[in-house]
């Protein structure tokens, strides 16, 4: 971790002193990452790849500006998530909704599948999948980003108390909320010992 | 430890966040009590289901497009006028002048105000094609005061009356108000066509010295009506312009006597030490009735001030006295800031 910071830290530097080319290592290092987490939390394929443009766009316009007190990773991640929360002001509060419904991984992009299952648990696993999604965008805005950038996207506690910027136990306690919430959504479907994952 | 408390420390409990004594405690816990189990085996799979979400793959071309949009963007800024570029500094700029520009106009509104009382709003000074109104203003205005001054018993107490009426100074002050037709501050334009109808020549202190004036006055000024009969009146008034280290034009204007008219009048411009314009008055004073004035300046220096009359004509008017003297009075050359001051003098007809 403090090695891919200190990379960042170079290919950061090297856009500084105006190289604009090195800034593609940076956009194929966290594009992934960032463009997930987008998809996720807007539930909209095309919104999450329009936004993840914008992100990397401005973080290109503001990069004179990033002086490395936090990392590239934490700075990429704010810049993400106050995009993410303009796009969602303008969007109908249904929007998530309808695209929840209708617009599962499969409808916009392709899914990075390493393992191989039969038919029947495919299909087991899409559902619970698809479940897990609408879980997760019937909660509130705060609380489905504390589960995905934790439960998702696997960032420590320190990292999403330093991008949330709140202290390390108001992360915590809000995270446990969060899990509640969304478990509360799901106990009637894996309750049901029908569908395990 | 309760349930509740299990329940509530489950989350931590799979972080592995928790100390070992209560991780014991929690699993002692948890193969006792289905319930609790149960509630950990829907948070397991929770935080399983959630962590095993598929990664999606973004557009084909992600970076591409991303880096296509950044040269895009920067060669944009390049081809950009300066002030699309700088539009954010600029409509900063913009604001703060615009800010400044109305606290300017207002500021200057405000000092307008100040300036012009409502009593004098009656008419602006007249340039030569209006000074027929203008002599029956002043004809108006003179026998408002004969009329007033007739009635009184003793001036010391009317004073006051004679002030609110005729000057009508009780009145409240307009601020847009402009000058009476005998304390005008005249336009360029006016005073050079007031000038140009001068009976006798300009001399030595004549408009053009006047050009430089920071501070302007208007005063009336009905002589006393025993200096008139004795014919010293102008006399007297020039002494007092070169006490002061001032001068004077020549006669700029002399309204035309008319039948019905109650006075007739003259006009000089006169240019007065700014630092003698308070002795200057006091003189004035001696001489006569100031009906009217005011001092008003452009400057910081010189603020507004108003003078009343503070004598009453006494006896009955006198013949009107010939012109003053055509001829010019050359003031010391004072370095201090000078006032220019337009001094009608109103004499009674008989």
């Amino acid at each position: 971790m403090v090695q891919e910071e200190k990379n960042d830290w170079e290919w950061v530097q090297r856009v500084q002193n105006g190289e604009t080319e090195a800034f593609e290592a940076l956009v194929i290092r966290y594009g992934h990452r960032i463009f997930n987490l987008l998809y996720r939390w807007l539930g909209n394929y095309d919104e999450a790849s329009e936004v993840a443009q914008e992100v990397f766009l401005s973080a290109f316009r503001a990069i004179k500006q990033f002086r490395g007190d936090s990392s590239f990773s934490t700075w990429i991640y704010r810049i993400s998530i106050n995009q993410a929360k303009n796009r969602k002001k303008k969007l109908k509060p249904d929007w998530q909704r309808i695209a929840l419904a209708h617009g599962g991984p499969e409808e916009g992009g392709l899914e990075i599948s390493s393992s191989e299952l039969d038919p029947s648990q495919a299909y087991e696993q899409k559902e619970v999948q698809k479940r897990v999604q609408e879980g997760i965008n019937h909660l509130s805005q705060e609380e489905a980003l504390l589960i995905l950038l934790h439960d998702f996207q696997e960032v420590p506690y320190e990292g999403m108390a330093e991008i949330l910027d709140l202290p390390l136990g108001t992360v915590k306690s809000r995270l446990h909320r969060a899990r509640q919430s969304l478990k509360k959504w799901l106990t009637p479907y894996f309750s049901s010992g029908r569908n395990k994952t | 430890m309760k349930c509740d408390e299990i329940q509530n420390s489950l989350s931590d409990f799979f972080e592995g966040s928790l100390n070992s004594e209560k991780v014991n405690e929690i699993q002692t816990h948890l193969s006792a009590c289905s319930r609790c189990q149960g509630e950990a085996e829907i948070l397991t799979q929770t935080r399983k289901a959630v962590k095993n979400l598929p990664p999606i793959q973004p557009p084909p071309g992600f970076s591409q497009r991303v880096m296509g949009r950044i040269r895009e963007d920067g060669e944009n800024r390049k081809e950009s006028p300066f002030w699309r570029r700088n539009y954010p500094a600029i409509k900063v700029i913009a604001t703060v002048n615009a800010v400044a520009l109305i606290g300017i106009i207002g500021l200057t509104l405000l000092l307008k105000r100040g300036e012009v009382p409502q009593d004098m709003q009656i008419a602006r000074a007249p340039s030569v094609e209006k000074q027929t109104e203008a002599r029956e203003d002043v004809a108006l205005l003179e026998q408002k005061r004969k009329g007033l001054s007739e009635s009184l018993k003793s001036p010391k107490e009317e004073e006051p009356k004679v002030k609110g009426e005729v000057l009508g100074l009780n009145k409240k002050m307009d601020p847009y108000a402009g000058p009476t037709i005998d304390f005008a501050q005249e336009s360029p334009i006016q005073q050079r066509q007031m000038e140009a109808s001068t009976e006798g020549s300009v001399g030595d202190t004549g408009p053009k010295e006047f050009d430089n004036m920071n501070s302007r006055v208007g005063i009336t000024l009905t002589p006393d009506p025993s200096l008139i009969e004795k014919k010293i009146f102008s006399q007297e008034l020039d002494d007092l312009i070169k006490k002061v280290g001032g001068g004077r034009s020549r006669l700029l204007v002399h309204f035309d006597k008319k039948e019905d008219s109650q006075t007739d009048s003259q006009v000089f411009m006169l240019r007065i030490p700014k630092d003698q314009v308070d002795r200057f008055k006091n003189g004035l004073n001696s001489l006569g009735t100031v009906v009217n004035g005011q001092v008003f300046s452009p400057s910081k220096e010189s603020p507004q001030k108003t003078i009343a009359g503070l004598k009453k004509p006494s006896g009955s008017p006198q013949p009107i006295p010939t012109s003053p003297s055509n001829e010019d009075l050359e003031g010391s050359r004072s370095d201090s800031p000078v006032v220019q001051i337009k001094l009608t003098i109103l004499y009674p007809k008989n």
